[in-house]
């Protein structure tokens, strides 16, 4: 019983977490059908854009500023590597598989940028939000607290957005039926840029949160990433639904396996799991078929 | 002439599929495409809507060269294509898959007027509005799917064998919603097995083989639907 | 006559195999010969799968590194022979390769990439939990030199640079009589047009087994060499960083191509090594995957591709049907997103 409380609380952060950055890895395979390596890197960039505006030493413009930031600046930038390492492949054979070349060589790109503009010392920002709340017999921070509201319900925003707005109309449109799509004069490549931008900017959100939570490095987003990628395949690559589901019940997993078993027999019996499902179901849990 | 293709060739890859074909259609005019399967008759639309791209030759519709122009840009000029297979938003309900059919800004505005008549048309698609797309039958899924096509306000209509693989009951009830259709006086590009149905409905008929037009027929000429049945299987057979 | 010239190449890649680690003595340069040797065994390996039997995926990287820890623990913790250390590695490898041929075969692209990216990560977070065997995230130290005939490979480094020689050799001649063959035929026929290939009762599954089998032995040799050879096996074997390196040589080298690989490994190695360069070690890697986009943009079959294509014009012989394909294929494909979705979704057209 004791252990309830922290291992749910736990969960409950990292789920939060790994569902902002598996939706955009998710909803960028649904709609443009390929799949973004450089997810992570996005995480990390906009971790720093936000450090360079907030931090005192350097912009010092305040953390609600940096934030805002991060996110103007990965919504074009999300845009920009869509444009530039994405779009020429579209439609050539072998897509799929290029842009996984593309998207890796763009993550080295980045994260070695990184280090070589911001050098290797370890940077934090300020958390969102200070203190604890006593939760049962844990303490939770508020900036815990923050991440756990703040997640789903950008998500439930987004999910919503979907449904209502036209433009996400349009965007389910395109992908459930691309031909349909482009006949009912919807414009498949704009559609295709606003896709990249969103996904980033969950990046950037994440990036930010991880950013108050952990250390901000070049690699900061591997481990994320690697995360959000055992969620999409868990959950279901391309269903929104599904990833969030998965999102959370690995971080459950993930929580509950280090309280008992403990930290570093955790990864193995993550990556255990995500084999079992690919092999029993390769489309994951909540995931459809796909050619 | 309203739409005029010109000498149109294309294909998938390395295998043609159209090789020169020209058709012309009048404003108003409603003309019929037959001809055996695999000989260019859906491939002719897809590349009228710019699904693909011709290899050579010229396509113009109300004057203006569309041969390169994107698909979005030709909806919003009012040239639909409804696409054969009843090719829906499986995901979405009826409703959203419907009201999608006007997105293009000329259609956008009209659509609750539009929405009303399509529902006079197809009273079945109103009761199912809220139903997913891929939960209907073939039949109703096939008028949802002229129902998204007549929302973006046709000037142009372009149905790719709406009949195809209907019991003869629901084909008979399309039929006579096609030709209600065919009466406001949309022009219509009718792709059909059904000879009946294209005789009942277009003014002329082109029979499509080997990537061309390689007959063309009036509704007024003395041709009986036997002559039409028996050249059609005919070629057919020796193609 | 095509005997004579086999024989003629054997000797000429012999006598420079002899004589190369003879004029190239400093330690430094051994050493950047040593590694590209290594990593050309890898990459060219790596391809048979990507590159001939389309199957886009990480395995390579779990043999290498698989083979590394498997020599390390077994001559560090049971003090067995290197040489049997390597044999082990090869074994264990053969098995992993042909375990993962099965989720490989029933899989298709983008999760044959996930499910393999996934048993490397399973690897690499099996090897830094289990510290008391493999060290942990420290990585395995101490691993005892190769040495035969009492002549220790750790003190003259000219015996791992003969051996990568003759593991490349050994390697690159058994890769190009299997493409030869008739089964290395229909490893392209694969990678073209599956579903056709396999209606047409070409052995999909069993290809790709023995494509990941093949490859995962001389992978493995190759990983196990460079754990003895550097003394160390760290978890970074399985990063991101080797993830990349490798497969740039595969994509620059031009995948699909036997010896565009190697080439890159070459050129990759010396770039990413060179000591002039040792202050810009971020520029460097920002360089090459600036290099990496942009070849698979513009010269899609790579270095090799590029080398033939000039070897093809200085002999005045282009291959004119070939280019003229090519340059239907080009004028065919749809420049708008429309284009595969265009091509294929048709079921009338046949």
């Amino acid at each position: 019983m004791n252990a309830l409380a922290p291992i749910l609380s736990a969960a409950l952060v990292s789920g939060s977490l790994y569902a902002l950055l598996a939706s955009g890895l998710s909803f960028v395979w649904g709609t443009v059908r390929i799949f973004n390596f450089a997810q992570g890197a996005l995480l990390m960039i906009g971790a720093y854009v936000a450090w360079y505006v907030t931090d005192p030493s350097r912009a010092g413009a305040g953390l609600g500023a940096g934030f805002t930031a991060a996110l103007f600046a990965l919504a074009f930038g999300g845009a920009v590597l869509y444009l530039a390492i994405v779009r020429p492949f579209i439609g050539r054979a072998n897509s799929d598989l290029m842009v996984i070349m593309t998207t890796l060589a763009a993550a080295t790109f980045f994260e070695n940028g990184a280090d070589w503009v911001a050098g290797p010392r370890y940077k934090n920002l300020p958390r969102l939000a200070t203190g604890n709340i006593q939760f049962s017999n844990t303490a939770v921070s508020m900036q815990e607290l923050i991440i756990i509201i703040l997640g789903p319900s950008l998500l439930l925003a987004f999910a919503v957005f979907l449904k209502r707005a036209k433009l996400g109309m349009a965007i389910r449109a395109v992908e459930q039926n691309r031909d349909a799509a482009f006949l009912v004069g919807i414009d498949i490549r704009n559609i295709y840029v606003i896709v990249f931008a969103v996904s980033a900017v969950l990046a950037a959100v994440a990036g930010v949160l991880y950013g108050g939570e952990y250390f901000i490095t070049p690699t900061m987003g591997d481990d994320p990433l690697l995360k959000a990628f055992i969620v999409v395949v868990f959950g279901g690559l391309g269903s929104l639904p599904g990833t969030v589901v998965g999102a959370y019940m690995i971080a459950l997993i993930e929580s509950v396996s280090r309280y008992y078993i403990g930290l570093y027999y955790t990864p193995p019996i993550l990556f255990g799991v995500l084999i079992a499902v690919m092999l029993v179901r390769p489309t994951g849990l909540l995931g459809r078929a796909y050619q | 002439m309203l739409l005029k293709v010109e000498d149109v060739s294309a294909g998938y890859g390395r295998i043609p599929v159209l090789n020169g074909i020209s058709i012309e259609v009048g404003r108003g005019e409603r003309v019929g495409l037959f001809g055996p399967n695999g000989h260019g008759k859906t491939t002719l639309l897809r590349t009228i809507s710019g699904l693909m791209r011709p290899t050579h030759g010229r396509i113009t519709f109300d004057g203006r060269d569309i041969t390169t122009t994107a698909p979005k840009d030709i909806v919003s000029l009012g040239l639909i294509h409804v696409l054969q297979g009843n090719t829906l938003f499986p995901r979405m309900t009826v409703l959203e898959n419907v009201l999608l059919g006007a997105y293009s800004k000329r259609a956008w505005d009209d659509r609750e007027e539009n929405l009303a008549r399509i529902y006079e048309l197809f009273p079945i698609l109103k009761q199912r509005s809220r139903q997913l797309a891929r939960t209907l039958s073939g039949g109703q899924r096939q008028m949802a799917s002229i129902a998204t096509g007549l929302m973006g306000m046709p000037v142009l209509l372009m149905l790719d064998e709406p009949t195809l693989g209907l019991a003869p009951k629901v084909k008979d009830e399309l039929a006579t919603a096609i030709s209600e259709i065919a009466e406001t006086g949309v022009t219509m590009i009718l792709v059909d097995q059904d000879i009946e149905l294209l005789l009942s409905v277009c003014e002329r008929l082109y029979l499509v083989e080997r990537g061309r037009v390689s007959l063309e027929t009036r509704r007024g000429e003395k041709i009986s639907q036997e002559d039409v049945l028996e050249m059609y299987f005919g070629k057919a057979a020796s193609a | 006559m095509k005997r004579l010239r086999f024989l003629l190449t054997l000797a000429a890649v012999g006598g420079v195999a002899v004589v190369l680690p003879l004029l190239i003595t400093g330690a430094y340069y051994q050493n950047l010969c040593i590694l590209t040797l290594l990593y050309a065994v890898v990459a060219s390996n790596w391809d048979l799968t990507i590159g001939y039997t389309g199957l886009f995926n990480f395995a390579h990287i779990a043999f290498f590194g698989l083979g590394a820890y498997t020599s390390g623990i077994l001559t560090v913790k049971y003090g067995i022979s290197p040489w049997l250390g390597i044999a082990a590695a090869i074994a264990l490898n053969v098995v992993v390769g042909a375990a993962m041929a099965f989720p490989a075969t029933r899989l298709r692209g983008i999760y044959v990439a996930l499910t393999t990216f996934a048993f490397t990560e399973l690897a690499s977070a099996l090897i830094v939990s289990r510290t008391s065997l493999t060290g942990g995230s420290a990585g395995l130290v101490l691993i005892p030199s190769i040495s035969f005939a009492g002549y220790d490979f750790g003190v003259h480094n000219n015996g791992y640079f003969y051996l990568g020689e003759i593991l490349l050799i050994v390697s690159t001649f058994l890769l190009r009589a299997l493409l030869k063959s008739d089964f290395g035929l229909s490893f392209v026929a694969i990678r073209e047009f599956e579903d056709y290939a396999a209606s047409r009762g070409v052995p999909v599954a069993r290809q790709r087994l023995v494509a990941l089998v093949v490859s995962a032995v001389f992978t493995s040799a190759a990983g196990a060499i460079y754990a003895h050879y550097l003394g160390v096996a760290s978890p970074d074997i399985f990063g991101f960083g080797f993830v990349t390196l490798f497969l740039s040589m595969v994509i620059l080298g031009g995948s699909g191509t036997l010896y565009g690989p190697i080439v890159a490994a070459v050129a990759l190695t010396f770039f990413t090594e060179w000591r002039e360069l040792a202050g810009y070690g971020d520029l460097r890697f920002m360089i090459v995957s600036g290099v990496i986009v942009a070849v698979l943009l513009f010269a899609r079959s790579g270095l090799w591709g590029a080398l033939e294509a000039i070897w093809r014009l200085a002999r005045g012989r282009r291959r004119t049907s070939d280019a003229a394909a090519e340059a239907v294929a080009e004028q065919n494909r749809v420049p708008t997103e429309a284009g595969p979705a265009a091509t294929v979704t048709e079921p009338q057209a046949r």
